[in-house]
């Protein structure tokens, strides 16, 4: 079925938004840096849908204990808009991502989470009262799962951007598939590794094939579908000639 | 090997219905409350949680701990199960109350401000203050303080007593908000269930059976123990015991019973061990700094002065007032220049009283407002002389005022209805003001937040607000601004 593939592939230009905000909301800008994540380290095992484990670590920067309160991790989906199985180039249409079994822990301590899902995007809120001393850090963990893949027959992609609304000094994200990894977007080196100022986003791509494919300097599913098309030209072209 | 009668014990049965415990000395819980203190002696708390802190067992048990309950104000958490090398923080939200503390701040007039900060203490118990101050435009000097880079004030206010300290200030001064720090002491109780050593010995005297029951408390606390005991025989149960005891550190109570049975009995015990005790607690002030919270400050809000009496004149001194924290001294209504037109100094000051350390506004400023009070049936010729004036302008409108009758009316004065953002409706537009302002507003004037919200956007677009409420039309006049009261008919 190349064409409800192809349609499906136009579809993975869908962008997976899993915004960090570590903030109480509403976001405001950051004149004064109290807080910073010092360490994050994201964990996705991509199946059907994408298993997403991060392990934050907080550090205050003040010389005064520090509540980070309530924070927020945002997740939405953006494609150009459907038509059926098709989607129409050119077009934007934002989604909220289906989030469930969402925990968040400390060690032993349980941390409240709470998911909202407005008409654009997914909110996981959790909310950390425990003070962080002047220089110290705090480390907790949220999982949950999240249909943030995108999936077609041959192919399937997952892009992340992530960004907070403080400076984030050491990020690495794993993602874990069954299938081969085919394309990734920055190059990942076993995993990636990224700083992010505060209030910026970065994105990740990882495409993961069914296929026994190399890694490639484009995306799988374009050259894949590129090459059955010419192929299929290539093949039509003799055909219609003869006639 | 314990035994009342010629036969060695036989069986041991043991139930265990007990759970267990938690080391008080590594609880602790701690209140945090987002609190600001006016200068007038109100004080506001927005978020108020405790935090209660389980920290690593130094093994004083030797086992797992479970379903412990800490009750703390009215509300409580659970535990279900903490083994020896758990840390665990958990939190729970409270409703907010107020501290028992209250600071008032008096001005006494003269050539240099004199700003005197009255702390009311109404804790049963001596409280330290300190009070973080940073340098400001006007500042000439304080007392009771240590001056660095900021100005520190570390004041010891005895039990349901006061403490003050001083700043002098002249010219045009704005005293900025300053950190409040200080920590209560109070405490939680905590219960749990605690495991307690117990055998029981059963011998034999012919068909008489004697058994014997030992529980022991093999824990540093005193511990409420429930002691319940039975016997079968074939198919009879028989009830022995059911004892409510306290047992002390290390005491062992022993309970014997005997029976005349052809049959074997088997003797049943079952124990429950309770542990009630204190935990410490404290209370400790926060504050949001962006939305994040600082724990350990609380704020204090600034305010504005001028100072107004003439050099070479005398100065007098306002007395203190005496009020205590409770009742909380009425405020005057008053703004600080920041939010309103910049007031210009009474041409002869004298020496003013100010209860409220917030700046009012002189009187010239007040005398721009216009007092108007319309029935809303003459609202309507109003329009026709009021009309071309505000037809441009807009007016702002007190939403609770609107009705269908002065709607029509109201709008063919002010073609442009304006309304806060909390109060919309169709065909009017909308401000958004700052909260802050509205947060002053409200307080300053005693005004809810929504007439509050109507007030600040008529100051911000500098247009005259209509109302039904005189409350909101003589806060409005005050603030300088013009306003017009509709009746009701």
């Amino acid at each position: 079925m190349p064409v409800s593939e192809l349609s499906k592939r136009l579809g993975s230009t869908m962008i997976f938004a899993l915004i960090l905000l570590v903030a109480i909301i509403p976001s405001s800008s950051q004149p004064i840096k109290v807080e910073e994540i010092s360490k994050y380290s994201m964990e996705v095992t991509v199946t059907d849908s994408a298993h997403v484990r991060n392990e934050i670590t907080l550090r205050n920067l003040i010389d005064k204990p520090l509540v980070p309160g309530i924070g927020e991790i945002r997740l939405q989906k953006v494609h150009p808009v459907k038509l059926f199985i098709f989607y129409i180039p050119f077009t934007e249409e934002r989604e909220p991502v289906e989030v469930s079994e969402v925990k968040a822990y400390s060690g032993k301590t349980i941390i409240n989470t709470r998911v909202e899902q407005n008409s654009e995007y997914t909110s996981i809120y959790y909310e950390i009262w425990h003070p962080i001393e002047p220089g110290k850090e705090y480390t907790f963990t949220i999982e949950f799962d999240a249909d943030i893949v995108e999936k077609g027959l041959l192919f399937k992609t997952i892009k992340i951007p992530v960004g907070s609304d403080v400076d984030i000094r050491d990020l690495k994200i794993d993602v874990y598939s069954d299938w081969k990894l085919t394309y990734a977007e920055p190059k990942m080196d076993g995993s990636w590794s990224a700083a992010i100022p505060a209030n910026h986003i970065a994105f990740f791509t990882a495409e993961f094939s069914i296929l026994p494919l190399p890694e490639l300097p484009v995306q799988g599913y374009i050259l894949f579908w590129t090459l059955v098309i010419v192929l299929m030209v290539l093949v039509a072209i003799p055909i219609w000639r003869k006639r | 090997m314990r035994g009342l009668g010629l036969f060695p014990a036989v069986f041991v049965l043991c139930l265990f219905f007990t759970m267990t415990i938690l080391s008080v000395s590594a609880q602790t819980l701690t209140e945090y409350r987002e609190v600001i203190f006016y200068p007038d002696g109100r004080q506001k708390v927005i978020e108020d949680w405790f935090v209660v802190y389980i920290e690593e067992d130094s093994g004083k048990y030797g086992a797992e701990r479970y379903n412990a309950v800490i009750t703390y104000r009215n509300a409580s958490v659970e535990v279900q199960t903490i083994s020896q090398k758990d840390n665990l923080s958990l939190y729970h939200p409270l409703e907010a109350e107020n501290v028992n503390i209250s600071i008032v701040a008096v001005i006494e007039k003269g050539e240099r401000d004199r700003v005197i900060y009255n702390v009311y203490n109404n804790y049963s118990q001596e409280i330290f203050i300190n009070v973080t101050m940073p340098y400001f435009e006007g500042f000439i000097d304080c007392e009771s303080c240590q001056k660095d880079n900021m100005i520190y004030f570390n004041l010891t206010v005895p039990p349901h007593g006061s403490s003050s300290f001083r700043i002098y200030a002249s010219g045009r001064y704005s005293i900025p908000d300053a950190d409040v720090s200080f920590e209560i002491n109070t405490s939680a109780r905590m219960m749990y269930k605690v495991p307690l050593d117990f055998s029981i010995t059963k011998n034999r005297v012919d068909n008489r059976w004697f058994a014997t029951f030992e529980v022991r408390n093999q824990l540093n606390d005193f511990v409420n123990a429930s002691l319940k005991g039975w016997v079968i025989t074939g198919s009879n149960r028989t009830d022995l015991f059911d004892e409510r005891i306290t047992l002390s550190p290390g005491e062992t109570v022993v309970i014997s019973r005997d029976i005349v049975s052809s049959e074997t009995p088997v003797f049943y015990l079952k124990v429950d061990g309770v542990v009630e005790s204190s935990i410490p607690a404290k209370i400790v002030p926060v504050k949001s700094l962006e939305d994040r919270y600082i724990t350990g400050y609380g704020v204090l809000k600034g305010f504005s002065g001028l100072t107004t009496i003439a050099k070479g004149k005398k100065l007098e001194v306002t007395p203190t007032p005496t009020a205590t924290p409770t009742p909380i001294p009425t405020p005057t209504p008053a703004f600080t220049p920041e939010e309103l037109p910049t007031p210009s100094p009474s041409p002869t000051p004298s020496a003013v009283s100010i209860k409220s350390p917030i700046e009012l506004l002189p009187e010239p400023v007040r005398e721009v407002a216009t007092v108007v009070m319309l029935p809303a049936t003459y609202v309507l010729m109003l329009s026709l002389i009021l009309s071309p004036a505000f037809s441009n302008r807009g007016i702002v409108v007190d939403r609770r005022s609107l009705n269908p009758q002065n709607y029509r009316i109201l709008r063919s004065i002010g073609k442009r209805i304006f309304l806060p953002r909390s109060t919309p409706l169709e065909g009017c537009y909308i401000v958004e003001v700052d909260k802050e302002i509205v947060e002053r507003l409200s307080f300053n004037l005693n005004l809810s937040a929504e007439e509050a919200e109507t007030l600040a956007v008529a100051l911000m677009l500098k247009k005259p607000l209509f109302t039904t409420s005189r409350k909101l039309f003589e806060a409005a006049i005050k603030s300088g601004c013009v306003a017009y009261l509709i009746g009701n008919s």
